[in-house]
């Protein structure tokens, strides 16, 4: 405990360089603008402005890009409660609750109570972060390679079962990601595998090309089928609740950071399912349910802060394990790998200046959001403004730029278009490109493990099965399995587990 | 064409991606000295997808857990077309004449039906320029200003 806050003082030294401060502020801003824009979502975000963070050090590479995360979370809820038209998907439910208070001429009271949760949700999940963190990856440490090869299985079946509609749908995701990431040359044996003699497939597909295209373009050619119409968003005044509404106001934040942080936990339950519950238990614990879809405070505290908690908490599993819990966590992974970083329980003892830095900034972070949000709503709400047939054609560009920058070579580009129009086509066919994107950054990972699993194994694939944590961790990823399989079956998969990409 | 009949052609191309990348992993070595080689892994997904794929058809034949999508029609078609289309110019182009031709060639085709012609061309010239200043000058991206034509 004593240890943690020592390091972290240690990481506000890292954190509080004025070139970390202006690549965090920077990170929160753009995070805040691709939150408010609908149509750019969080994942697209941070995957097109990968190749920008190319000539940083590694640190505040992360740090802008983690702060775009987080700061997106901020964002989105501005139009939802303004115009109605969520800016990212996990502020779909504020929609409900948050523009009727705005009818009712609250609009101020609805963002500030929104800004407040998120803030209080976002410090708390970092401070268990702090705390968690360490702890997790020290006991991961002892973690051999069938304790990892289990951990990931779990952690890919759980994204495919959680998210989109069908089983069989999200598995094919998986398995095309996995097979994608075969290609190149196998590090465990060093043979070259589905090169087909082309020296650009040498070095495997390009983790940044392949997420720019999937979730960039992807969205822009949704997007391109009916363009989100934003009205004018009306002035925004007063952001404090009324005194009597404080009480149910600060018990809903404190549930929605619960909810979020113990979601954002869980590979696989992305941050709309987290703001989905928080909303559906605050109705339920009201005294007067009938106040929601009314213009009930309590339906944009909780989801609010429960998409913040979980975007904090879901970067818990990403340090200690390695392991991506979503698809934006997957990017950040990605970026971790091209700056030469490996995340995992290693990552706290060999580079302890990055990570407590890190940290360290997401509290500095939160607070500039706080003080983005709190005095300069006004402001943001004008951003939405922006028409979109100026900004589509930017976005093409940034992505387009941003992908031949990464080797000078237009070669990637073609690629990242044809992962472009792949990604449009899954989103029609409702093929989960989460599922996909996560496999794919994990599969030499899961490959590697598991054959350190077989060479070390005297019994064969019953390694797996005679360790007793890879033997509990298996144990859970089978009844995960049965799980779907029969609610696969009874055609029991709600529609809330959309696929949506956060 | 029915979201079921899609979702068919997706699962045959599916089959054959996973077929054909069977075949290639049998050229790898299934089996080493120490273990799996580097074909056991792959010769697995592949057939797992085979599988898979076999199982996506068959649902979509039965009609069940058919994607609830719509597919573009009419004018919302037209539009993704458009966006590829102009993408596949400023590729082309790029490989041809270098970025700042194709890039306000590719900017000019998707802002014209949207602003007057002056103000598209005009529009794309700057933003044009502002990406070339900002990645040579700050990213220290080197962009091509002239291509395969000169």
């Amino acid at each position: 405990m004593i240890d943690s806050l020592f390091s972290l003082l240690e990481g506000f030294l890292v954190a509080l360089t004025w070139q970390n401060l202006l690549y965090c502020f920077i990170g929160v801003m753009l995070g805040m603008i691709i939150g408010i824009l609908p149509g750019l979502g969080p994942v697209s975000g941070t995957a097109l402005l990968i190749p920008i963070t190319f000539g940083m050090e590694p640190v505040s590479a992360i740090i802008m890009l983690s702060g775009i995360f987080y700061g997106s979370m901020y964002g989105g809820t501005i139009t939802s409660v303004l115009v109605n038209v969520p800016g990212e998907a996990a502020s779909v439910i504020t929609c409900i609750d948050g523009y009727e208070m705005t009818k009712q001429g609250r609009a101020g009271t609805a963002l500030g109570v929104a800004a407040i949760g998120s803030f209080i949700g976002g410090i708390v999940a970092v401070m268990v972060l702090t705390f968690v963190g360490p702890f997790l990856s020290s006991v991961a440490l002892k973690f051999g390679p069938p304790e990892f090869f289990s951990i990931m299985l779990l952690g890919m079946l759980m994204i495919v079962a959680l998210m989109g509609k069908s089983l069989i749908r999200g598995l094919i995701a998986a398995f095309i990601g996995l097979l994608l990431s075969m290609v190149g040359q196998d590090i465990v044996s060093g043979e070259y595998r589905f090169t087909f003699n082309s020296f650009h497939l040498m070095e495997g597909i390009d983790f940044a090309v392949m997420a720019m295209g999937l979730f960039g373009i992807s969205e822009i050619l949704i997007n391109a089928e009916n363009p989100a119409r934003v009205g004018k968003p009306p002035k925004v005044k007063g952001l404090l609740p009324r005194r009597e509404e404080w009480p149910s106001t600060l018990k809903a934040v404190g549930r929605g950071t619960g909810i979020g942080m113990i979601l954002g936990l869980i590979p696989g339950a992305n941050s709309i399912i987290a703001s989905t519950f928080s909303y559906i238990l605050e109705k339920k614990v009201s005294k007067d349910p009938s106040r929601f879809g009314k213009g009930a405070i309590e339906g944009v505290a909780g989801p609010e802060t429960a998409n913040n908690a979980h975007s904090g908490a879901a970067l818990i599993p990403l340090f200690s394990l390695g392991l991506p819990s979503s698809p934006t966590m997957a990017v950040i992974l990605g970026a971790f790998i091209m700056h030469g970083l490996t995340p995992g329980p290693t990552l706290f003892t060999n580079n302890p200046d990055f990570v407590w830095g890190l940290i360290a900034s997401m509290f500095i972070g939160n607070v500039m959001l706080l003080i983005l949000n709190l005095p300069l709503v006004g402001m943001w709400a004008k951003i939405a403004m922006v028409p979109y047939k100026l900004l589509f054609p930017i976005i093409l560009m940034v992505i387009f730029l941003g992908t031949y920058s990464l080797n000078g070579s237009l070669w990637d580009v073609g690629m990242m278009m044809v992962f472009g129009i792949i990604g449009y086509i899954m989103k029609k066919l409702d093929i989960p490109i989460s599922a996909m994107i996560v496999t794919f950054i994990l599969g030499s990972q899961l490959e590697s493990s598991m054959l350190q699993s077989l060479s070390i194994s005297t019994e064969g694939f019953l390694i797996f099965f005679l360790r007793p944590i890879s033997t509990v961790i298996m144990l859970i990823t089978i009844v995960v399995f049965a799980m779907s399989i029969y609610s696969t079956i009874k055609n029991k998969r709600s529609n809330l587990e959309a696929d949506v990409e956060i | 064409m029915t979201n079921a009949k899609t979702g068919i052609i997706a699962g045959v191309a599916v089959l054959t991606l996973g077929i054909v990348s069977l075949i290639i992993s049998f050229d790898y070595g299934y089996y080493s000295e120490i273990g799996p080689g580097p074909g056991f892994f792959p010769v697995w997904i592949s057939g797992i997808l085979i599988v898979l794929a076999i199982l996506y058809i068959i649902e979509n034949l039965r009609g069940k857990n058919v994607s609830s999508e719509e597919w573009p029609a009419g004018q919302s078609l037209k539009q993704v077309l458009f966006i590829i289309m102009s993408l596949l110019v400023f590729f082309v182009l790029f490989l041809l004449a270098g970025y700042i031709v194709a890039g306000i060639v590719f900017l000019s085709m998707v802002f014209w039906k949207e602003y007057k012609w002056y103000v598209a061309v005009l529009l794309s010239a700057g933003i044009t320029l502002i990406f070339y200043v900002l990645f040579n000058h700050l990213l220290k991206v080197h962009l091509p200003i002239g291509g395969m034509l000169f």
